[in-house]
């Protein structure tokens, strides 16, 4: 009798722990699968999103200034094409700075080439300076940006500089010839020096009326800069 | 009586028998990973932001990586989401072990198995679509996989807990 208890024990023991694997593995199971579900709503959000990979406007300006030449204010960005930072300054910061202050006639953009980051930042500062002289630096320089990957990977071979310029229909045999025979070469080593000596080693570096600001910060920091440079040019005026 | 009082002791789910020191052990290593995992992601969004004057300055490829398209979810920087699963993960493993409590484990190896899952494709996105590697990144994705192998192993160490102890009171 006492053999049959046992045994019966046992065999409801073995149901019971056969029972409880099932239910951990099963447990398991639900919450693993939650966990892929979820994983699978992110990835299809940043696919499929609108949101990242933001694209560069072009801005309208002349040459390599946007804005009024008599605005009070000068902002000096140095900037290499290659610098993902400075990609997210020509998305973000710089037509917030547009909307905000261009636009009223306070404050004018000049661009500065720094590159620094190889071979491709050298070849896209010259080519950007061929596109000036067909009048179409903005166009180039969002074109630029737009296109911009990996330091040195090849994003901007002399076939992809060739191709962006046809892109934005610049005079693409004039272009080839300004950029193969480096005619621009200096002028874009004199900007590097000048931004060497006033002490810019990374990109982007900007000066507002002077006052060095290093990254593309927060635009709170710009306003700030922008309004005090604004009112000491007034009170300089006055 | 006796039976069913000693049923009750034996119910303090993660202090049963001599799984006792494997558990902590392993619960003491998932909640250091997570601390690591939490400086490296911390340090990731800072560099996101870029509040800092952290600026190129040869340090491209992470740079590229961080500022590419593929590193914010519907705005959300994924360094800021890695950060707080990571905290996230050391505070529930922590609670688990203080409150005795198994369901806090299921749910921190959820977190770390889609964690982990995540941390997969952003690899995948590197290596393939990005061809750049963030060595950051990869530390992250290291300190989440193993995170994610040891707390699979704290959860199966409790996995009749996990079961739900009311299921096996009464042979």
């Amino acid at each position: 009798m006492t053999s049959a208890v046992n045994a019966k024990r046992s065999t409801n023991a073995a149901r019971a722990s056969t029972s409880r694997r099932r239910k951990s593995m099963f447990r398991f199971g639900v919450f693993g699968l939650a966990a892929v579900a979820v994983v699978g709503a992110l990835v299809a959000v940043q696919v499929f999103g609108s949101g990242g990979g933001a694209v560069v406007e072009p801005p309208i300006g002349e040459g390599r200034v946007l804005g009024d030449a008599d605005a009070p204010v000068t902002i000096v960005e140095y900037a290499d094409f290659q610098c993902p930072v400075c990609k997210r300054a020509a998305t973000d910061l710089i037509p917030q700075i547009e909307e905000e202050y261009v636009s009223a006639g306070q404050v004018k953009i000049e661009f500065r080439h720094y590159p620094f980051l190889g071979q491709e930042s050298w070849d896209a500062a010259q080519a950007a300076a061929a596109a000036e002289e067909q009048g179409k630096f903005w166009e180039y320089y969002a074109a630029l940006f737009n296109a911009q990957g990996r330091e040195n990977s090849g994003a901007f071979s002399y076939e992809t500089l060739l191709q962006l310029a046809e892109d934005i229909g610049l005079d693409v045999d004039r272009f080839d010839a300004t950029l193969s025979s480096n005619a621009n070469l200096e002028v874009i080593q004199a900007d590097a020096d000048a931004a060497r000596e006033k002490g810019v080693n990374s990109t982007p570096t900007f000066f507002v009326n002077g006052a060095k600001i290093v990254g593309a910060q927060d635009v709170g920091k710009f306003r700030d800069a922008i309004d005090k440079a604004l009112a000491d040019a007034q009170e300089a005026a006055q | 009586m006796t039976a069913s009082t000693l049923a009750i002791e034996n119910r303090h789910p993660l202090s049963r028998g001599g799984r006792g020191g494997v558990a902590a052990a392993l619960s003491l290593a998932a909640i250091a990973l997570a601390f690591v995992g939490l400086g490296v992601a911390a340090y990731l969004t800072v560099v996101h932001y870029a509040h800092q004057p952290i600026a190129c300055n040869g340090i491209g490829d992470c740079e590229y990586v961080n500022s590419s398209k593929y590193a914010e979810v519907a705005g959300v920087p994924v360094a800021l989401m890695g950060a707080l699963a990571y905290a996230t993960m050391a505070t529930i493993v922590a609670l688990a072990w203080l409150r005795r409590d198994a369901m806090l484990l299921l749910l921190a190896w959820t977190i770390a198995a889609a964690s982990f899952a995540f941390s997969a494709y952003l690899t995948y996105i590197e290596l393939w679509v990005l061809d750049a590697i963030c060595v950051y990144c990869v530390i992250s994705a290291s300190v989440m996989t193993a995170l994610f192998g040891v707390l699979s192993a704290l959860a199966w160490v409790h996995r009749d807990e996990i079961t739900g102890a009311d299921d096996f009171a009464a042979p």
